[in-house]
């Protein structure tokens, strides 16, 4: 086995020897012990919902792990981007459609299901119903929230047989925007970062390039700076070894403004959202979106990370009026980024983005 | 940062806190807005309160912690963005003078999220935290007990450390009660979703318990769990106390500073209780339930302590633990203090009252406590003895006083008292013995002493019979007939009645027999027969005249003559 690291604060873990707990409702862990007489199976089953231990329980910031986290190779995805910028929203729709076990997505050969089913259980609850089926507006993350992945899933490829454990952490943007903070330690074992572009933020085409306001997202800086200290591999020294999904969130904002944007968002079937090969061309679209409206600074992660891909997204099709959305809402192309990065990761065939023969439009 | 650094011309600074594109650091999202800090130090104040900003509910958090010797209060609320989307605003108070209390009394402040931050006065929210703060307190009082006790032991097993209570819906009311319960308020945050991180309150509440994946490292109190035995018990009387009283309830227990440890909170258990659940306030003795009073009546360590604590008593707290409900054993225990504190301060009448209902108390329990001064023994003994142990203890008082006293304490006090006139009387008569003749001349034939033992008796007979004891206990010979002649001159019938029966010479018999045929004429209008008796002629030549001389007419003021 290689080495195991914790997903949230990276601390080397030996994974053989951690002890299982049980959590109890109040959040106390303890310790799990075979019973005298207890079957394999038995013992088994208690274990699979246990948590093994990144460190001495019982002292601070030690973190409880899914007891079968390392059997599956470790992904970590993190949201990056301002406060406001719609990155709750677009993993909540991203994992609901993941989640949805839709007959599209077996055409790829993924089966999702949740790693950990008391952390699946409580971000369905806070995000995904209130969300989908309430359409309610989600809260903004507190900044003063711990640090933690907010849902764990196992994804499995069938075509592969492999099996991943996804983490995924939605910090505050606030405290992405912190230059020191030293409870964010994601950045170094992430495997994909989806960078949440504001289109609120950037400048509007109507703004002369001069009066363009040019201040980029202060977490894009951070987080991109983290990677930094990262090892880099002897072929692509000069890109941080992480996968990036640049995604222009809440683009139905912006669809009247640019005819692009509208025909992106106009392609957002299921089958269109599975087909990979489109990824490239979007990219390249996103990408001189960003460069005419003078966003430039937001397209520092596509140049600056190993692998990359630019997405235009809706997670609620419009804006939200008294906390609720209306009833238009829907999801446009969420769940495309998502599959670009477990193609970058490994967990889908990297060759899927290769560019499809018939054009998008 | 210290007084100098912030400047002491403001005393309360305020920040606001709310979601901005740019906030007064410059920042995107929840931030400083508004501020009355010096520039320079927002960026400080910043660190320390943006993790305290966030509302957890729908209505208001509160937040307290202190920071460079700096109180900071923090109120958040939800609110909702131009959209509705949820978020949250908050308003900070800082000050040197914000203490936990005064942070919990200005919880009700009717100066947050005002719209503009405008200086405000300190003595004016000193004022209003005091109000607030007793009216929690009353509120306060009035917590499931049994509930509040568990807190209270639990947070007794480790008193310095942090805690995070679940599911109260009384969090402001509930830090108020436990920081009253220990003598120190703590730091606090009234509600909150996580209990994680760095940097908090000493009490924190939440709502439910925290979802994470991180360990729980901190200390959750649960009511239901078990504590320490002994800490246990101290909690329950100690919050009984609280609930019926408040803080003077509790005023026992008042140390200077609370303890540090489980030990410490034994010693302090232990040392300020009469019994595992009762604590060390005789005046609190009467509110106790009646099991606990019975099971108090059976511990003989428990009385002695009782005992030690009515020594070292007020007046007033006696008489406030005095009370007839008591089980006897219990109030035995305070009684013997009790009379010594009358007899202290004579004034203290609360305390005799209170006593005066045990009437009649066992001689034995207080004799020791008893006054010497026999005007303030006699009023004492009036209300607290048995008639017969106070006879007792009058007469035996009597001991150390002259006779000239004894008989002017009788003669005075016989109106008000006739018990205690009988009583030292009757002292007096024990010490009989002691008077010469011309003693006996001056008592019985002057009308002082006489009429007292008139007036303490139920009637003639009695007040005679009396006499007669005081008589018959003089030394022999004390009755010549000299003296005789001489007490008899009175007329009284009621000091002739005793002579007549205590007087066995013969001459001087005669004589009391002769003056009380006179007093019979006398009061018949009669003359007086001329004819001496013949065996007196006969027998003693000359001795008729003499005899005339010597018994006149009863004079005017013969009482046979009123």
């Amino acid at each position: 086995m290689t080495e195991v690291h914790c997903p949230i604060c990276n601390r080397r873990i030996g994974w053989e020897t951690a002890a299982p707990y049980r959590v109890h409702p109040d959040g106390r862990a303890e310790l799990l012990e075979r019973e005298e007489g207890e079957t394999e199976v038995d013992w088994r089953t208690r274990l699979i919902t246990g948590y093994r231990p990144c460190g001495e329980v019982g002292r601070p910031g030690t973190h409880l792990l899914p007891y079968d986290y390392a059997d599956y190779t470790p992904i970590t995805i993190g949201m990056v981007g301002h406060s406001r910028a719609g990155k709750t929203h677009l993993l909540a729709t991203m994992i609901a459609r993941l989640c949805s076990n839709e007959p599209v997505l077996g055409r790829l050969g993924l089966a999702v299901g949740p790693l950990d089913l008391r952390v699946h259980q409580r971000y369905v609850a806070d995000h995904i119903t209130p969300l989908m089926q309430d359409r309610r507006q989600l809260r903004g993350t507190p900044a003063n929230a711990s640090v933690e992945f907010c849902d764990a899933l196992k994804v499995t490829n069938r075509v592969t047989g492999r099996s991943f454990a996804l983490t995924f952490f939605d910090l505050a943007g606030e405290r992405l925007e912190r230059p020191d903070d030293d409870e964010v330690r994601f950045y170094a074992n992430a495997a994909a970062l989806v960078f949440v572009v504001d289109p609120e933020s950037i400048p509007r085409r109507s703004e002369r390039r001069s009066e363009r306001r040019t201040a980029a997202d202060a977490s894009f800086d951070v987080a991109l700076r983290r990677l930094g200290a990262r090892d880099r591999p002897r072929r692509a020294k000069s890109f941080h070894p992480v996968a990036a999904a640049v995604v222009v969130a809440k683009a139905d904002l912006v669809r009247f403004d640019d005819r692009l944007v509208s025909d992106w968002l106009a392609l957002s079937s299921a089958e269109e959202e599975v087909e990979l090969g489109t990824v490239e061309r979007e990219s390249e679209d996103v990408y001189a979106y960003l460069t005419q409206r003078g966003a430039t600074q937001w397209l520092r992660p596509a140049q600056e990370c190993g692998r990359s891909t630019l997405h235009f997204a809706s997670a609620t099709n419009g804006p939200a009026s008294e906390g609720r959305f209306p009833e238009a809402f829907r999801q446009c192309r969420v769940l495309k980024p998502l599959l670009a990065v477990f193609a970058m990761t490994g967990i889908l065939d990297e060759r899927l983005l290769l560019p499809a023969v018939t054009p998008a439009a | 940062m210290d007084d100098e650094s912030l400047g002491l011309e403001q005393v309360v600074y305020q920040v606001r806190y709310s979601w901005s594109d740019a906030s007064l650091l410059g920042t995107r999202g929840m931030g400083p807005v508004e501020s009355t800090l010096p520039v320079a130090l927002l960026p400080l104040w910043d660190q320390h309160l943006r993790d305290h900003v966030w509302a957890a509910n729908d209505y208001p958090g509160f937040t307290f912690f202190v920071r460079h010797s700096f109180g900071a209060l923090l109120r958040k609320t939800r609110t909702a963005a131009a959209d509705g989307r949820p978020g949250s605003t908050a308003h900070a108070l800082i000050s040197s003078e914000l203490t936990a209390p005064i942070a919990l009394g200005l919880t009700c402040w009717d100066g947050w999220d005002t719209p503009v931050l405008n200086a405000v006065s300190w003595p004016e929210m000193e004022s209003v935290a005091g109000q607030y703060l007793d009216s929690l307190r009353s509120y306060a009082r009035r917590l499931q007990p049994a509930r509040l006790a568990s807190l209270f032991a639990q947070i007794l097993h480790a008193p310095r450390d942090g805690y995070t209570v679940i599911g109260d819906f009384e969090p402001l009311a509930t830090i108020c009660a436990l920081g009253d319960l220990l003598g120190e308020t703590p730091t606090f945050a009234s509600d909150e979703t996580s209990d994680g991180g760095t940097h908090q309150p000493v009490a924190i509440f939440l709502r439910e318990p925290s979802f994470s994946s991180t360990t729980v490292t901190r200390r959750r109190l649960d009511p239901a769990a078990p504590a320490d035995p002994v800490v246990s018990a101290f909690a329950t009387g100690v919050v009984d106390a609280y609930a019926a009283d408040g803080l003077q309830g509790i005023a026992v227990l008042r140390r200077a500073k609370p303890p540090t440890n489980l030990a410490e909170a034994r010693a302090w258990a232990t040392a300020t209780q009469f019994a595992p659940g009762v604590i060390a306030d005789l005046t609190r003795l009467p509110k106790l339930d009646h099991n606990i009073l019975t099971r108090l009546a059976d511990d003989v360590d428990a009385l002695q302590r009782i005992r030690s604590a009515a020594e070292e008593a007020s007046p007033a707290d006696l008489a406030d633990a005095l009370d007839t409900s008591l089980p006897q054993p219990v109030s035995t225990a305070i009684i013997p203090a009790a009379v010594s504190a009358v007899t202290a301060m004579p004034a203290e009448s609360t305390v005799l009252a209170r006593l005066a209902q045990f009437h009649p108390i066992t001689l034995d329990l207080v004799h020791s406590r008893l006054p010497t001064d026999i005007d303030l023994l006699a009023h004492m003994s009036q209300m607290l003895l048995s008639p017969r142990d106070r006879q007792s203890v009058l007469a035996r008082a009597t001991r150390d006083m002259t006779l000239d006293k004894i008989i002017l304490w009788i003669e005075v006090n016989v109106a008000r008292d006739p018990d205690g006139a009988r009583a030292a009387y009757k002292g007096l008569c024990a010490r009989a013995d002691e008077l010469s003749p011309d003693d006996v001349r001056a008592l019985v034939g002057g009308t002082g002493l006489v009429d007292a033992v008139r007036r303490f008796s139920e009637s003639e007979p009695h007040a005679s019979t009396h006499l007669v004891t005081l008589l018959r206990a003089l030394p022999d010979g004390t009755l010549t007939a000299e003296v005789v002649a001489d007490l008899g001159a009175s007329s009284d019938p009621l000091v002739l009645h005793a002579l007549d029966s205590t007087v066995t010479d013969e001459t001087a018999l005669a004589a009391v027999h002769q003056r009380i045929r006179l007093a019979y004429y006398y009061e018949h209008a009669l003359q007086e027969p001329l004819r001496p008796p013949l065996q007196h002629h006969e027998a003693n030549p000359g001795g008729f005249w003499k005899w005339l001389l010597r018994f006149g007419r009863p004079a005017d003021g013969h009482p046979a003559k009123k």
